[in-house]
């Protein structure tokens, strides 16, 4: 049993500059903001939310993880007309979860790494509707099925998307 | 504190970073009702604090003081017990008050209207023999009260003033049965004197038995007792009965004898009027309809339906409308004279113009002109007769009545062809008087 914040899996020799953290916390949003005008069921997925559990996971830290994911989480918001920091709270947590677990599991490799994006996206869903709900006062439904396979979506895109990123890193 | 933000560094960071955002969020969002999402949530979160807060702070309150503290709860309740005691008798005092009050202006009222002059008493007790009835008033000789003096109430009478002390005066009631009063019946105005019995009622001697008396019948002082003025209400007859001489009539009282309060005692008494009795309008009499006239009615006769129809009878509606002329209701004497006056016409003769000793008119003779007269027999028994035209002037009708032999037919015929409206016109009125009788519908016969 280890201590809380003690890491037991070391520090990825390689990781995203920045620059290129920066590009592509902006392509993600970009595209979520582009592609669906074109394809509307991308609409359903959040690619914002995939870049930030890379980066939450990479980063192999829960302070960095949670600010990476409030950062794009407000950023986010900022491209929607609803209350900024909804988002922010969704991702600050999802961040954070990220950034704690990759103390303690191997996030490397892909298998692993979308079974938490799916973990997480439910997370997501499931925050997103207590603050709508609870803190907001809206009339959301969460559609079970729906999520799952949406879940499923962004597990599946995660293959693709930390491949990409993957090969962005610099390698020491 | 530093070392536990260091120890849950992670932990803390989160917390920082969504409270923030919490914040952030809460700001910017507002309610339907335009209350920022902020504002509720602090509210949502102190509210609940509050609520208990405040119950544990009641519930303390509520059983220290209902269950702790009761220290002066006995006495507080004794002082209230007695607060109610005296609210309740000065309750009672002002219900009394209240009542005497308005029992006094009502007598202070009558004092104004009577003519006699009055000081105001009030009872105060009773006389100690209880087979009689006294009273004692609060008013004596000091205020100018006098044995004799009448009592009186707003109703009627009460009594009279045996003794006055200096403060107090004993009263005799009129039920006392050594008390006696001049009394007056209202509508027969027969006098008598109404004496106590001792009970509530008092009893009417002197009224004989030819008086009609009734029950209900009011009584008033007649001032023949020199004691009570004359007008003053004493009550009204209960029962009567049949004595040997006098009636037996028993009067109730109007003052109520056995619960005197506030009297009035009349210094200096005045007569006043009795009441006026009201008397019962007889109805209208209508003689009943004559007769119808029989045929052969003589000219002059009319029947009740010739005379004016009274005032207020309406038309019938089935009947004949009713003429604007009727002829003037007639008596026997007036159709006689018309009948004389139309002889006298016929002859020539002015009534009232002749010299005395002039020739009179021969009245004995008909007017066969007239289908009434020339029926009948004459006033002299003698038939009239049809006149004949041509052998008459009217200087024949100034002959004298024994000179003129026979000469029904030219005092007819002149009658007839007489060149005087006169007679022509009385003839002829008398006419469509009987026209205008036979015209008219006879009224059913009287059974």
């Amino acid at each position: 049993m280890h201590a809380a914040g003690s890491p037991v899996i070391a520090r990825d020799a390689g990781s995203l500059g920045p620059l290129v953290s920066v590009a592509a916390v902006v392509a993600a949003l970009a595209l979520q903001v582009y592609l669906p005008q074109y394809f509307g069921f991308i609409g359903n997925l959040d690619l914002p939310l995939l870049v930030a559990v890379y980066l939450a996971l990479m980063s192999r830290s829960a302070i960095v993880g949670l600010l990476i994911g409030a950062v794009i989480g407000i950023a986010q918001d900022s491209l929607t007309d609803g209350p900024v920091g909804v988002f922010g709270i969704l991702k600050t947590v999802i961040g954070y979860l990220a950034g704690t677990i990759s103390l303690y599991i191997e996030v490397d490799y892909p298998g692993a790494r979308s079974v938490l994006v799916a973990l997480f996206f439910l997370i997501h869903q499931i925050l997103f509707w207590i603050v709508e709900t609870v803190l907001l006062g809206s009339e959301i439904s969460i559609q079970l099925v729906l999520t799952l396979i949406l879940a499923a979506a962004h597990a599946g895109l995660s293959l693709a998307v930390f491949r990409l990123l993957d090969g962005l890193k610099k390698t020491p | 504190m530093l070392e536990f933000f260091s120890r849950y560094r992670n932990v803390s960071a989160l917390v920082a970073v969504l409270f923030l955002q919490f914040i952030l969020l809460g700001y910017q969002v507002k309610r339907n009702d335009d209350v920022r999402v902020l504002r509720v949530w602090t509210v949502a979160a102190i509210t609940p604090i509050e609520i208990a807060l405040n119950a544990v702070s009641s519930f303390v309150t509520a059983t220290w003081q209902e269950y702790v503290w009761l220290g002066d709860a006995r006495e507080q309740n004794q002082q209230l017990r007695e607060r109610v005691s005296r609210l309740k008798l000065e309750n009672q005092e002002f219900r009394r008050a209240l009542t005497r009050s308005g029992r006094e202006a009502d007598l202070v009222e009558f004092q104004t209207k009577i003519l006699s002059e009055s000081i105001l008493a009030e009872a105060i007790g009773r006389g100690s023999n209880p087979n009689s009835r006294e009273i004692f008033l609060d008013k004596g000789s000091r205020h100018g009260v006098k044995s004799g003096m009448p009592v009186i109430t707003s109703d009627g009478i009460a009594g009279n003033v045996q003794a006055a002390y200096g403060g107090a005066s004993l009263v005799r009631l009129i039920s006392d049965a050594d008390a006696g009063v001049g009394i007056v019946l209202e509508d027969s105005r027969a006098r008598g004197v109404m004496k106590g019995t001792g009970s509530g009622e008092c009893r009417i001697d002197y009224i004989g038995d030819e008086i009609a008396v009734r029950v209900g019948e009011k009584v008033f002082t007649s001032g023949d007792d020199r004691i009570y003025p004359k007008g003053l209400a004493v009550g009204e007859v209960t029962r009567l009965g049949k004595g040997t001489d006098f009636q037996q009539i028993y009067v109730r009282p109007f003052a109520a004898l056995d619960r005197l309060d506030d009297v009035l005692i009349l210094t200096a008494g005045i007569h006043q009027e009795l009441p006026e009795i009201p008397r019962p309008q007889p109805p209208d009499y209508l003689m009943p309809s004559p007769p119808p006239i029989q045929g052969g009615a003589g000219a002059g006769e009319f029947s009740g339906n010739d005379l004016e129809p009274s005032r207020g009878e309406r038309p019938r509606p089935d009947g004949p409308s009713p003429r604007r002329k009727r002829p003037v209701p007639m008596t026997d004497a007036d159709r006689l004279k018309e009948r004389y006056r139309a002889i006298g016409a016929a002859q020539g003769h002015r009534f009232g113009e002749g010299e005395p000793g002039s020739p009179a008119p021969d009245f004995n003779i008909g007017l066969a002109a007239s289908p009434g007269v020339g029926d009948q027999p004459g006033i002299g028994g003698q038939p009239a007769s049809a006149p004949t035209a041509g052998d008459g002037d009217a200087e024949s009708a100034d002959r004298p009545a024994d000179s003129a032999a026979a000469s029904e037919s030219s005092v007819d015929e002149s009658a007839a062809n007489s060149s005087s409206v006169e007679p022509q016109a009385a003839q002829s009125s008398l006419e469509r008087s009987i026209e205008e009788d036979q015209s008219i519908p006879q009224a059913p016969a009287p059974q």
